[in-house]
């Protein structure tokens, strides 16, 4: 589930949809974040789970380095952090070390998968999911119209995720801007970007530092 | 009465055929088994009692940890390291005698697996680190990592994992699990380069059915086809990855491949210089006849015997008995060497009856101290010497005088030689008082050495240490943590979950040296499947310290839905867990358990000696100081023989020469043993057992020289034995002497010690025990 839910967070938050349907046209590429950029931005998260009658609803910021990996900072309603890259994820508090949750060998192709999508590597994408792009009429990804597109990822019957999630929603102009993750048990998330930058090296040191401390505590 | 003779020696020659056909039977039956193993020596002492020491787990831990092997593979990138890794796996799988190999995909499928199976326990099992917090008093940390979980952005987490895991405990209680059944699943960073690990079992002991070369020639190619063209001198591959390997298996090839190597080139040297020297010295196919049959004769009726008495021999038995037996060339050469001019058989063989006798008797006595010791490898040594040097005997008596005499002396007149030599060994040997004072320098000299010399028995100082395999076993220890000493914690109690119980308080006990790095980890049954007591304690602990504080933080959250799910059952150690969990089948069985340690250290004994202090149940289990301890009783038993040996020796002189010349007498053999010992000192060989057993052997061959020429009476045999004395030194040396030429330290030092002790023997023994009658 992890693998699923990283790849689809990883390959549809950051990836404004410019590719053609399901077919053999080839898939316009964003401009690939170079590895050594850091993305920044907040977030809202909304985690519907079946038979719980309210979402869990979480907002905070991110921080994404194709090189490094994602700082996922949660700041209410109980802050935070989890940290992933290509050694693991570690979760901690905001003020405490943060401990290791899972090995590479799950949360590696995650962040390999980010590295890809940011780098404009679509055929990473085409292998599992069957994409459908659409306009909503005013042109098709940043070069045209007013920018606002929506892609619909589905996980291809002989996927690999396809026994997990049921379908990916994402929308967005320049940059990606929600994310629905419908997941084959009910239950679904929606996610919100806001305030996107992205930025040279170096990073902030905290951010920096969370990535060292991921990498050595596993 | 050349008729009798034919009769008695035909009768012989029929026992000796029976007996080498019932030896034989024996072995190739297998109803006598031999083992080659050092292990199997453990636990194998008698008792009174008739019950053998309670060690078999250590042997069959070590049997266990023999069939493992660990591939470590570097590389520059994680990709190139797991794929590499991977296809090393299977191809190493694929080998004839693998019966598992797995690399880092294979431990991927291994975690989905332990995930199902532990997915039922969802909310009831702690990671170590969430129990410590808990009962500490910590809960909220606990509570923060669960919230935290909640809103990653990647959960394993729904709906139904939720309700019954309100503070994701699982994710962390899973993942303890899974490294400790395969140390770190991930791969490591060290140096700029990512490390990963192929863990390999094998079938069986390949060193059991000969097939160690083979698989590891088959994972040699497996290596070399991975890393493109093979590795270069430095391990290094030309794509920059590398393999590193280490095992009981590679270690025990490179030394037996070094010590067969050996052992050929000594074989031949030997062969040939003793050839030479009888056709030198003979010029005649008889002396090789009949040196083999006395040597053939005590090594069939050794066998015989040590096969009739044991049910299964011991390889160094074996070979040292076969060596104590090589002795008996002695008595062969005391009778070849006589002037067939000066009499018939009968008579040549009375002029050396009571030499030999004696000699006999010395050895069987010294043999006889090292039976009376409780160790079945002395005994069976002790066993095999007796009937074999008794046997040798009786063909001297019996088979020899039927064989041709030569036809006369061969191109090197050594013979002739001997009279000369043996008038100046008599010149040179000083008077009574003389003789005196020299063995009264042997005693003090004793004494003093007895204060100097320490014995050394670990057993790392008897293999070569193969310095390159070294290497890749610290380089793997250091980056992956595995490997390491082999040391292990027997658990024992009344019951299965008794044994649980004290495997999770032995656990807890060694939890600080795990953290400040004594340790890399370790894997016991509780860690697998706690015991009741313990999984009914952390229910009740999350339930105290968890839910009833920080539940009501997750109810606006949650709300209803936060409804206490149904207990799950407890964990058993049943038959369904063995088939997702087959190591509990080597770690728990009914009343014993077994706590593996990873990348421990020898130096860390004392410290996890006393992190087990008053732990009931709980036995650290170190074998390599086992082994050595053992070695080390072998040691003191053979030291203690010996010393026997030489008082009983000395008092049968005794009695044959009087108090004083019988223990001038022996004072040469003694002599001799100081000389090896003092000479092994300044050489920096250590007093091993094999160094002592060596000094046995040298007091042993030094007696028959001072009994045979402490039992000339007549000035025209002194030619004679003297040179029997000199074709036996000759002869021990070229067999033992060219043994310190070996690489392997083991073989290397009793080559040593027997050349210098034979040495001294020679040069002692005229001086010491020539009679005094002679001009």
């Amino acid at each position: 589930m992890i693998r699923a839910l990283f790849f689809v967070f990883s390959t549809l938050v950051f990836t404004p949809a410019t590719q053609a349907a399901d077919g053999p046209a080839p898939l316009a590429a964003p401009a690939p974040l170079a590895a050594k950029d850091l993305l920044s931005g907040h977030f809202t998260m909304a985690r519907h789970l079946a038979g719980f009658d309210q979402p869990l609803t979480s907002t905070g910021s991110f921080h994404l380095s194709p090189a490094k990996g994602l700082v996922w900072a949660v700041e209410a309603p109980f802050p935070s952090l989890t940290v992933v890259t290509e050694d693991g994820m570690s979760q901690g508090s905001t003020t405490g070390p943060l401990t290791h949750l899972e090995g590479s060998e799950r949360a590696a192709p995650f962040v390999t998968l980010i590295a890809a999508v940011l780098s404009g590597d679509w055929n990473t994408l085409g292998d599992g999911f069957s994409v459908a792009s659409k306009s909503d009429g005013m042109g098709v990804g940043p070069a045209g119209g007013t920018g606002a597109w929506r892609t619909t990822l589905t996980p291809r019957p002989d996927g690999p995720l396809s026994s997990q999630i049921e379908a990916i929603e994402v929308r967005g102009r320049d940059l990606v801007e929600t994310v629905t993750l419908r997941r084959t048990g009910g239950d679904w998330d929606a996610i919100t970007l806001a305030d996107q930058t992205v930025a040279p090296p170096p990073f902030p040191p905290a951010i920096a530092a969370l990535f060292s401390e991921a990498s050595q505590g596993r | 009465m050349r008729g009798r003779g034919t009769i008695r020696g035909a009768l012989w020659g029929l026992v000796l055929l029976a007996l080498g056909l019932w030896g034989g039977w024996n072995l190739a039956s297998g109803r006598v088994a031999i083992d080659g193993d050092f292990l199997s020596l453990i636990g194998r002492e008698r008792s009174e009692d008739g019950a053998r020491a309670p060690i078999d787990a250590v042997r069959h831990l070590l049997v266990q940890d023999g069939r493992r092997a660990v591939f470590m593979v570097s590389a520059p990138n994680r990709t190139l390291a797991l794929d590499t890794a991977d296809a090393l796996a299977a191809a190493l799988a694929a080998l004839p005698g693998t019966l598992s190999a797995s690399g880092p995909g294979d431990r991927q499928r291994r975690g989905e697996a332990l995930r199902a199976f532990y997915a039922p326990q969802a909310g009831a099992l702690l990671a170590d680190a969430d129990r410590a917090d808990l009962e500490a008093g910590r809960g909220d940390r606990v509570a923060q990592r669960g919230l935290a979980a909640l809103y990653a952005p990647t959960t394993p987490l729904d709906g139904e994992s939720l309700r019954r895991d309100p503070f994701s405990l699982h994710q962390r209680a899973l993942l303890d699990r899974i490294v400790r059944l395969g140390g770190n699943p991930d791969p490591a960073r060290r140096d700029g380069r990512v490390h990963t690990a192929v863990h390999v079992t094998l079938a069986q002991d390949p060193r059991a059915s000969g097939g160690d070369g083979a698989w590891v020639a088959g994972a040699e190619a497996a290596t070399a086809a991975l890393t493109k063209g093979g590795l270069t001198k430095g391990g290094l591959a030309k794509d920059g990855v590398t393999i590193q390997r280490t095992g009981q298996i590679f270690f025990a090839l490179a030394e037996g491949s070094l010590a067969r190597s050996d052992v050929q080139r000594i074989g031949l040297f030997t062969g040939l210089g003793l050839l030479a020297l009888v056709v030198l010295v003979f010029a005649s196919w008889t002396p090789i006849a009949a040196t083999l049959l006395t040597v053939g004769s005590g090594l069939v009726t050794g066998l015989a015997a040590v096969t009739a008495l044991f049910p299964a021999l011991h390889a160094i038995a074996l070979v040292f008995g076969a060596s104590l037996i090589g002795i008996s060339v002695d008595y062969a050469f005391h009778y070849l060497a006589q002037d067939p001019t000066r009499g018939a058989p009968s008579e040549r063989l009375a002029r050396i009856r009571v030499g030999l006798a004696l000699g006999l008797a010395t050895s069987i006595l010294g043999f006889l101290a090292l039976a009376a010791s409780p160790l079945a490898l002395l005994g069976q040594i002790a066993a095999y010497s007796i009937a074999g040097l008794s046997a040798a005997f009786a063909t001297v008596f019996l088979l020899l005088p039927l064989l041709p005499d030569p036809k006369g002396p061969g191109p090197l007149p050594l013979a002739r030689w001997m009279v000369g030599l043996s008038t100046l060994q008599n010149r040179l040997s000083p008077g009574r008082r003389g003789r005196v004072i020299l063995a009264g320098v042997i005693l003090a000299g004793f004494a003093l050495l007895g204060l100097l010399v320490r014995g050394e028995d670990d057993i790392r100082a008897l293999g070569s240490s193969h310095p390159a395999l070294l290497a890749q076993a610290k380089a793997i220890t250091e980056t992956l943590g595995l490997g390491g000493a082999p040391l292990f914690i027997e658990i024992t109690g009344a019951d299965r979950q008794e044994v649980l119980r004290r495997s999770e308080a032995a656990r807890t006990a060694l939890s600080p040296l795990i953290k400040d790095g004594t340790l890399a980890g370790a894997i016991g049954p509780s860690d697998l499947i706690p015991s009741e007591a313990r999984q009914t304690a952390d229910r009740a602990l999350i339930a105290k310290a968890l839910i009833a504080p920080h539940g009501a933080s997750l109810m606006p959250l949650l709300g209803h839905a936060q409804s206490p799910a149904t207990a799950p059952p407890l964990l058993e150690p049943d038959t369904e867990a063995r088939a997702v969990l087959p190591e509990l089948d080597s770690l728990l069985e009914t009343r014993r358990g077994v706590l593996r340690l990873r990348g421990a250290e020898t130096a860390s004994v004392p410290t996890l000696a006393a992190a087990l202090d008053g732990l009931e149940g709980a036995t650290l289990i170190n074998p390599r100081g086992t082994i050595s301890a053992q070695f080390s009783r072998y040691r003191q038993w053979a030291s203690l023989a010996l010393a026997l040996t030489m008082v009983a020796a000395s008092l049968l002189a005794a009695w044959r020469h009087g108090p004083l010349d019988g223990a001038l007498c022996m004072a040469a053999p003694t002599g001799a043993v100081l000389c090896a010992l003092a000479g092994d000192q300044v050489l920096g060989i250590p007093l091993t057992f094999f160094t002592t057993m060596s000094l046995f052997l040298v007091f042993a061959i030094g007696a028959d020289y001072a009994l045979f020429l402490a039992e000339v009476r007549d000035p025209a045999d002194s030619g004679d034995t003297t040179l029997a004395v000199l074709l036996s030194l000759i002869s021990s040396l070229l067999a033992f002497g060219l043994l310190t030429t070996s690489a392997v330290p083991l073989v290397g030092s009793i080559g040593t010690t027997i050349a210098l002790g034979l040495v001294a023997a020679w040069i002692l023994a005229p001086l010491l025990a020539s009679p005094r009658r002679l001009p």
